[in-house]
């Protein structure tokens, strides 16, 4: 009773927001897995909506499309910032003007992306008439029908949506490495790919890691992307989930967000036992 | 010797790459706005061209100028597969020659049957659709226009109330949280870092079911409540950096001169806290403005910008969807280049989703 006298305006401060992120985040998450775990129909507790979750064959690709999405569109990602963030590191003229170039599609809102790309990557869009006009292809292909070409075109979005994230943090982490490391190796007689690979590289290592672990906790979420440009041709776990909320099955849209949620979860325990506990035994 | 070579290689390969990449990145928004403005010929055709050659503002003005051109928005077709004849809803019948085209750009299209079913062309039908194809008369007829300005009240109303309210609740928590001891207040900045890292479709559900019952469905409130939800936690996040900075010795000195706890607060603490507050309620105006997810679940008839968009682009007026998003993406990118001396690495990976 003490500490509520004492704290009073402390803990009325803390509270709403407290109350709001409990009433709002966490009560709604297991109200999720609590609405997946009922039957749509006869409102009784049962793993219905697991099973057929299992054996829907949307649901089967949705995962299969969310995961690949994740470790190709991330590998990708991570290469191209890195060489562009070692290019833009270093001074020369004009170096302002690309980082600022680098930044714009940041400033597009997400589904705006996604309506541009659907402009570009249409059947009578202008990639295809860049293949056309460079001699590439003779016919139209369509790029958003399914399959592996219209995953390929979400990743192509998906980066260039986050590139900029990307390329900053791993600018960052170039940029908090010292010079006098660089010129060490120099006097040891280190090449510029040795210095790389040896100096560069490990140094580097949490930037990267961090960069991975949160593009891959937002790259499990992407929805508005494969929304606009593929709807369903292209299923990912949180379109599917969204898909059957509007078709009003509470109970697969419910269990199909559990299992979203799960594997997020999984990366965010990897985020806190790689890079949390390893800054916290750096703070200590 | 051997490190100008070096150099010398680099300098040859990355200036290329750098301008490549910089025309990838550059491209897709030239290609929204040139959409925007140019002639429909140009671009819906099966060899759309890279340069505007007639600037129109006719999108444009449709949209600014909607109120008399409303439209229901949702065109019903009736397809007879081997006739090609197409029923408007208001019964007009339209017969389809092979002179005409029905793709717009190649995006399939929703049709819904006069006989009530639900029905899209897939692949290969819209290939033989457009194998007797030759010119570039749009399928999908007229455009359904729909007014501008609601929309856009409406995303303005609710990112800035949002941010406003997000101010008043989070600014005092993460004061508190960073006067904390510092494993406490460590363990709270995570379990905020958490919180956002949930999928929204994993809380989107139950949270449409409630408001559902609280008739909360297409208010401006419930979207208010809706979109605090990712907000509070990445503003306290943000702002507990903020606190962390102000020394407490100024909080100690201002209690010495007799001013009260309270007094303290609003005089000394939150004018110094207030251009990181700025910038953070900045962050949580654009996340607002660009919330796509949680407004979908929560309307069912007045969406907010993004909504609209996304309605627009599903019915395939192709024009005034470039015009929209282009209207989406303009503060966005005023903002953004002003805050991109703010975006560290901290702030990076949710701030401009």
């Amino acid at each position: 009773m003490r500490f509520v006298k004492k704290y009073w305006l402390e803990i009325l401060m803390v509270l709403p927001l407290f109350a709001y992120l409990i009433y709002f985040t966490f009560i709604p998450v297991f109200q999720t897995m609590q609405i997946s775990f009922i039957d749509d129909k006869s409102k009784q507790v049962s793993l219905i909506n697991y099973e057929s979750l299992f054996s829907h064959i949307d649901f089967n690709s949705a995962l299969f499309n969310t995961i690949f999405i994740t470790i190709i569109g991330i590998t990708v990602q991570i290469v191209i910032a890195l060489v562009i963030a070692l290019i833009l590191k270093r001074k020369f003229f004009g170096r302002g003007f690309f980082r600022t170039i680098m930044l714009i599609p940041m400033g597009v809102p997400t589904l705006v992306s996604g309506v541009t790309l659907l402009f570009v990557f249409g059947q009578t869009g202008y990639f295809n008439e860049l293949l056309f006009r460079l001699g590439i292809v003779s016919t139209q292909p369509y790029w958003l029908g399914g399959g592996f070409e219209s995953l390929a075109v979400i990743i192509f979005a998906d980066m260039w949506k986050v590139l900029p994230l990307t390329i900053l943090l791993l600018l960052a982490g170039l940029e908090s490495i010292g010079e006098d490391v660089y010129e060490a190796s120099s006097i040891d007689g280190a090449n510029g790919w040795k210095k790389f690979w040896h100096i560069t590289l490990p140094l580097l290592k949490p930037s990267i890691t961090m960069a991975i672990i949160l593009r891959a906790i937002d790259s499990f979420r992407i929805f508005e992307l494969p929304l606009v440009m593929t709807g369903k041709n292209v299923p990912v776990l949180s379109t599917f989930a969204y898909e059957a909320f509007q078709r009003n099955q509470y109970g697969l849209s419910g269990a199909a967000a559990v299992i979203l949620l799960f594997i997020i979860i999984i990366f965010i325990l990897l985020y806190f036992f790689i890079v949390e506990r390893k800054e916290a035994r750096e703070n200590r | 010797m051997n490190k100008l070579t070096s150099d010398r290689i680099f300098k040859f390969i990355s200036f290329p790459l750098l301008l490549l990449i910089a025309f990838m990145m550059i491209f897709p928004v030239y290609i929204l706005v040139k959409v925007s403005i140019s002639e429909p010929s140009e671009v819906n055709t099966d060899h759309p061209t890279f340069l505007v050659h007639d600037i129109t503002l006719e999108h444009w003005k449709n949209i600014i100028l909607t109120d008399k051109k409303t439209d229901s928005g949702q065109i019903v077709y009736k397809i007879n597969m081997d006739e090609l004849t197409v029923e408007s809803e208001k019964k007009e019948q339209i017969i389809i020659t092979p002179d005409e085209q029905y793709t717009i750009n190649g995006v399939t299209r929703k049709l819904t049957f006069i006989d009530g079913k639900t029905y899209k062309l897939n692949r290969t039908e819209l290939q033989k659709v457009r194998d007797v194809s030759t010119t570039k008369k749009i399928f999908f007829g007229e455009e359904t226009i729909q007014k501008l300005y609601m929309p856009i009240w409406k995303s303005f109303s609710v990112a800035t109330l949002t941010t406003i309210m997000a101010i008043i609740i989070a600014a005092p928590a993460s004061y508190v949280i960073s006067r904390m001891p510092k494993s406490i207040g460590y363990m709270i900045i995570l379990g905020l870092l958490f919180t956002r890292m949930f999928p929204d479709v994993g809380i989107a559900l139950p949270i449409a079911t409630r408001f559902v019952s609280w008739q909360l469905t297409d208010t401006t409130f419930g979207l208010i409540l809706a979109h605090l939800i990712p907000n509070l936690p990445f503003l306290a996040w943000i702002l507990v950096g903020t606190f962390q900075v102000i020394p407490r010795d100024v909080e100690k000195s201002a209690m010495i001169d007799g001013a009260g706890r309270i007094t303290t607060l609003r005089k000394i603490i939150f004018p110094i806290a207030a251009p990181g507050i700025a910038v953070g309620a900045m962050f949580v105006w654009l996340n607002s403005w660009n919330e796509f997810l949680y407004a979908r679940y929560l309307t069912t008839v007045e969406g907010t910008l993004p909504i609209k968009t996304f309605e627009i682009i599903t019915t395939g007026s192709y024009f005034t969807a470039a015009a929209y998003s282009t209207i989406l993406t303009i503060p966005i990118i005023i903002i953004t280049f002003y805050l991109q001396r703010y975006l560290k690495s901290g702030m990076l990976s949710g701030a401009v989703k």
